[in-house]
């Protein structure tokens, strides 16, 4: 238990008090539409989602998973959270497609990437996933805000869960996305300073960054200070695995867990090039953000180097709760509170739109009118919330195996026909719908029934993601060969509209054969080498930037060697892509309303083409 | 291996003393997110 004094209670009223009522005068502005309840009129300039993103990357269970394998693996950990490295490719390859789809949702880009009724399938089929997922995703949350609410309050586990996430449905209900990106504003200011300022503090509270290496070495556990640190718990394997999970899978969309309420800041962004900025410098500051906990966990493994077998996980947390001075262990609250509020505004948001966008309005009432929809969006909130109170009641405790599952293993079979459905024309909609049913049933089989029966319980994870991925393969390549590719003219439309990279050159003659591509259009969007050289930028910025912190935080001179480089890797990214990020922007706004009236009557099942 | 648990734990490291962090740094975030939300509403109610 953790004692406040009147100086902590009086921040914590406060901030949540401010934190509600601020969202709650975006009202109006809600009400508008569906397009504003869900997308806040895709007006947003780049660093509101592109914190927004950083909001929800950052739930209350994320330090306690971090801490999971810092503890366990120490630097070389931060590669199990380097999985947010898909935003670096993800904001100038399928952040691009996506925006320019002018899909909701990942559910509806499915109708436009795909025809006839294998689109529908899917489109229903990852619409229902996506409200379970949603519903589970706030389930799992609240029951880490429930842990921490036990560690300080001494509360029961199902109370300071539930009585969070209540809050944050009214604001929700109210103000739909427009709260979200709002409340994430003031959340990921308040979050940030937290952050900093507890890992900070955790350092210097052992003694510094020197205490915690000489103490290390006398620990004979120096290892830990090396990233790079191969042994049988953590393989060459496994490491190039998660690299190629990470980096590779930003071609794609939905290699990530966190590509779902994403797609939604992608699609809320004004231009594409917001949306590439947005997820470029959200993903930033995630990878930022792993360092400061890294070393701050290091710090306390230090303080106390048996505990995990204890509450190792709360390690984060302990580090604020145990150290700061009153005034800031409120502030502490605050922020732990802000990140609770963060997550689940984003999911209960993500989980309505999907909802009403794909269920309601696709398939229930096609001709409902914006307030009408507005309703359902309102009504589907609360029924999201409903669900995830029954989830988080059925999850229990076990938060980081059920959460390792879930990141990496559910996906593996579905990772490669991800980024097939961005770049190779001939994938169709049969193919990706078996991709998904062969990947739900080879998961379950590897992960957890052939263990049960002593067939491949020694398995490692990188061989159970690799094994998951072989056996689908031939599953939806057969189910795409034997079936039609899908109809030239349809992905012709949405090849002019998406302008997508990779192999589609029969469809671009199609597109040009039928004036949908122009001369003008393919001097602007074209992909080319600048794109290779300024993605691979993008990912060195990542690695040099959570490298350079993680080392100048624990005084190693490597550190400052590797922040030359993500300065020079950052400003050379800028000078490659930004130019023609520009123009496409601009050449794109110029037939935007063209696009949309398109896909707004795809929406209501009206046949219409460029 | 010693045998301490969380709730009797002999503390390593002791909580600070109260002291003017706890005032200026929340009142500070406070107020810059609440300004920058404001901007943010009042532009949208224009534009």
């Amino acid at each position: 238990m953790v004692s406040l004094n009147f100086l902590d209670l009086f921040w914590i009223i406060l901030y949540i008090v401010f934190m509600v009522i601020l969202t709650l005068v975006f009202y109006k502005l809600a009400k508008a539409s569906q397009e504003s309840f869900f997308l806040a009129k895709r007006d947003l300039p780049w660093w509101l989602p592109g914190i927004s993103v950083y909001g929800t990357h950052t739930a209350t269970d994320t330090p306690v998973w971090i801490s999971g394998v810092i503890y366990a693996h120490g630097l070389r950990g931060l590669w199990y959270t380097f999985f947010s490295a898909w935003c670096a490719l993800s904001a100038f390859i399928s952040t691009k497609v996506f925006r320019r789809s002018l899909a909701y949702t990942q559910s509806e880009y499915q109708k436009l990437r795909f025809s006839g009724l294998g689109a529908e399938l899917l489109r229903g089929w990852i619409a229902g996933w996506q409200v379970f997922m949603n519903m589970f995703i706030i389930g799992w949350v609240s029951i880490a805000m429930g842990k921490v609410c036990e560690y300080m309050f001494g509360w029961p586990i199902w109370i300071g869960g539930p009585l969070f996430t209540l809050l944050v449905f009214f604001y929700v209900l109210v103000s739909g996305y427009w709260g979200v990106i709002v409340s994430d504003l003031q959340q990921g200011i308040t979050i940030f300073a937290i952050i900093v300022l507890v890992s900070i503090w955790g350092i210097w509270g052992v003694g510094g960054p020197t205490t915690i290496v000489n103490s290390l070495h006398e620990m004979g556990e120096s290892w830990r200070l090396n990233p790079f640190h191969f042994d049988q718990n953590f393989t060459v394997g496994w490491f190039v695995t998660m690299l190629v999970i990470a980096i590779i899978g930003g071609v794609g969309m939905g290699t990530s867990i966190d590509w779902y309420p994403d797609a939604q800041r992608i699609a809320s962004t004004k231009s594409i090039r917001d949306a590439s900025y947005a997820m470029w410098a959200g993903g930033l500051l995630v990878v930022i953000r792993n360092s400061l906990w890294a070393v701050a966990i290091l710090a306390f493994f230090v303080a106390y180097p048996f505990e995990f077998s204890h509450n190792g996980e709360l390690a984060w947390y302990r580090l604020g709760l145990d150290l700061l001075p009153h005034g800031l262990l409120g502030f502490f609250f605050v922020a732990i509170v802000a990140i609770h509020f963060s997550t689940i505004s984003s999911h209960l948001n993500l989980g309505a739109m999907y909802a009403t966008r794909d269920i309601y309005h696709h398939y229930v009432d096609p001709e409902a009118d914006e307030e009408r929809l507005v309703s359902a969006a309102r009504l589907n909130t609360f029924m999201i919330f409903t669900g995830s109170m029954f989830f988080s009641q059925m999850i229990g405790e076990k938060i980081t195996s059920w959460l390792i599952y879930a990141l990496w293993l559910m996906a593996a079979g579905l990772w490669l026909p991800n980024i097939l459905q961005v770049i190779w024309w001939r994938f169709n909609s049969w193919g990706y719908l078996s991709a998904w049913i062969a990947n739900l049933a080879i998961s379950w089989l590897i992960v957890w029934i052939l263990p049960s029966i002593g067939i491949g319980s020694n398995m490692s994870q990188e061989w159970q993601f690799w094994w998951a991925m072989i056996l689908c393969l031939p599953i939806y390549m057969l189910f795409t060969f034997i079936t039609k590719p899908q109809d030239k003219e349809r992905l012709a439309v949405y090849y002019a509209i998406t302008r997508p990279p990779g192999f589609w050159g029969p469809i671009k003659e199609v597109a040009i054969a039928k004036g949908y591509i122009t001369d003008a259009d393919e001097a602007v969007d074209k992909w080319g080498w600048r794109d290779v050289f300024g993605g691979l930028c993008a990912v060195l910025t990542y690695v040099f930037w959570m490298l350079a912190l993680a080392w100048i935080l624990l005084n190693d001179p490597k550190g400052w060697v590797c922040l030359v480089i993500a300065i020079v890797v950052t400003i050379a990214m800028f000078k490659i892509l930004d130019p023609a990020l520009k123009k496409q922007s601009e050449h794109f706004e110029t037939k935007e309303d063209k696009y949309k009236k398109l896909v707004e009557d795809r929406q209501r099942w009206i046949e219409s083409t460029l | 291996m010693n045998n301490l648990t969380v709730a009797g734990m002999a503390p390593i490291v002791e909580r600070m003393e109260t002291n003017w962090t706890g005032i200026v740094i929340p009142a500070l975030t406070l107020t810059i997110s609440i300004i920058a939300v404001w901007a943010v509403y009042t532009y949208f109610k224009k534009s």
